[in-house]
């Protein structure tokens, strides 16, 4: 006996069976509430996963960058360079520094977010927005938690490291890490959807290093150079940051505005990969 | 209640493109025990991941208002770094759950000893069966999806996993899929049936079986 294909019953409006559908508005905050309990969740777990068992983790964030500061201190003194605008080469250091790992750690976490954690798809209610924003959030706490620590080592070592302007400082941390999420977020994408880009994020990250600042002031840079450096908008963003720390450096390359700009386009290429990095993710672990 | 709002999935493959949905509108009452039949290959498993929110339809567009297992049996969902207890702390997390409830429930019913604290790589395919099993019993799911019947464990873990999955079939609804009437007859009481892309609802069991068989 053949059976008649009927047609598919067509959805109806979601009232019956005392399901209290919610209001849009109820909708929303209560996805936020979801997304506020993954995000802390996520950040717990990232805690256990990233710095592990091992306890040598944490100090390892305090060592990396006093190394870095250290032997560059040093080989200046070997060159005989000066400090300038009545800070040391190890404020100079420290602040740029700061800066440029809070920006590359943050965009390294965020555009290998969905790599390292292909097993969260099978939930739906973590997406790899939650985990790049859960990542930004952890990766900012821990560098700031790092600058106190350095601050209070230069400090006892007698160094003046004191910070000048701490909410311009706290707002140019912030901008790193939101610049280095959009940025890490917009690689990721990329690599769901040509893993052979790679390369790009090895040579991006070389070139905006030296050309960020980190290593000298940009008034040190011949003039003719300087407009390619300041292509770079975490050289405006060091330069800031200085600014912000050093009482007497003024930050005169630093733009915001030209910052804010590349926060918006970065959103923007963020969001477009997202979308369209979305349906090749999902399913693609199988 | 799960809604599928015009509902199309399809895979590329080396002949084409396989058709799994083709615009399929349905409403799942979320409190009823639903066989899916199909063939192999007919696209059960992706329907159920489509259902899960593990995967997302091509087009459309599926809303749940339910807690939702993941697909029974999935062993995939734990971080291979952490430990057993470390992976229920964070998924009793994002759903909201007991994190000292569902520990002990899970700590008793999968009975993992001391590899209880132990990374999960480090676990055999066994264990993390178990493990994923009593998970989703603690979760307490209003709806569990299942991927055909399949028993995990010794005898011993059977019985006591046949017991508990008594129980859930008590107090919650579920969506099991099956290339099996025999399976569907003994455990639903509404039949589905997945078939070129379309997905037919029918009131009666025995009447999903019949159009299920007479495929040629």
């Amino acid at each position: 006996m053949r059976l008649p294909m009927r047609p598919d019953p067509q959805p109806r409006p979601l009232v019956s069976r005392g399901v209290p559908v919610p209001s849009p508005l109820g909708e929303l905050l209560q996805g936020l509430a979801v997304q506020r309990r993954v995000i802390v969740a996520i950040v717990l777990r990232e805690v256990r996963t990233r710095f592990g068992q091992y306890h040598l983790g944490y100090l390892w964030a305090v060592i990396v960058p006093l190394l870095f500061i250290m032997t560059l201190a040093f080989v200046y003194a070997a060159l005989g360079r000066r400090a300038a605008h009545g800070a040391s080469v190890e404020l100079l250091l420290l602040s740029g520094m700061m800066a440029w790992l809070t920006f590359t750690d943050t965009q390294n976490q965020a555009s290998r977010a969905y790599q390292t954690n292909r097993q969260l798809v099978v939930y739906p209610m973590v997406s790899v927005v939650d985990i790049v924003i859960a990542r930004a959030l952890l990766e900012l706490g821990t560098k700031l938690a790092v600058m106190t620590i350095l601050i209070t080592l230069f400090w006892a070592a007698g160094y003046d490291v004191g910070i000048a302007d701490p909410l311009g400082v706290a707002a140019a941390m912030l901008t790193v890490t939101y610049l280095g999420a959009m940025f890490g977020h917009t690689i990721g994408c990329v690599l769901v959807i040509a893993p052979s880009f790679l390369f790009i994020v090895a040579t991006s990250r070389r070139i905006l290093f030296f050309t960020s600042g980190v290593l000298f002031l940009l008034s040190d840079v011949p003039a003719e150079w300087r407009t390619y450096v300041l292509y770079n908008p975490l050289a405006h963003v060091i330069d800031l940051t200085r600014g912000a720390w050093i009482e007497s450096y003024s930050a005169p390359y630093g733009d915001v505005v030209y910052v804010a700009g590349w926060a918006v386009g970065l959103t923007a290429t963020a969001a477009v990969g997202e979308l369209v990095a979305r349906r090749r993710r999902l399913g693609a672990n199988r | 209640m799960i809604t599928l709002d015009g509902v199309s999935k399809s895979y590329r493959t080396a002949n084409g493109y396989r058709v799994i949905l083709n615009d399929v509108s349905i409403l799942l009452p979320t409190d009823r025990h639903i066989g899916v039949l199909g063939r192999n290959g007919a696209g059960k498993s992706t329907l159920l991941r489509m259902i899960s929110g593990e995967e997302e339809p091509d087009t459309g567009k599926i809303t749940r208002r339910a807690r939702v297992s993941w697909p029974l049996g999935f062993t995939g969902g734990f971080h291979p770094a952490l430990t057993a207890r470390e992976n229920l702390r964070f998924i009793s997390r994002i759903y909201n759950s007991d994190i000292e409830e569902v520990t002990a429930f899970v700590d008793d019913f999968a009975e993992l000893g001391d590899y209880f604290d132990m990374p999960i790589s480090t676990l055999s395919s066994g264990m993390r069966a178990r493990l994923a099993f009593g998970l989703s019993l603690a979760m307490r799911f209003d709806f569990y999806l299942i991927d055909e019947i399949v028993s995990v464990g010794d005898y011993w873990f059977r019985a006591k996993a046949q017991a508990e999955f008594d129980r859930i079939r008590n107090e919650s609804g579920m969506l099991l899929v099956s290339h099996s009437p025999a399976t569907i007859r003994k455990f639903c009481d509404t039949g589905l049936v997945l078939r070129n892309g379309r997905l037919v609802m029918f009131d009666a069991l025995e009447d999903a079986i019949d159009f299920y068989l007479d495929d040629d």
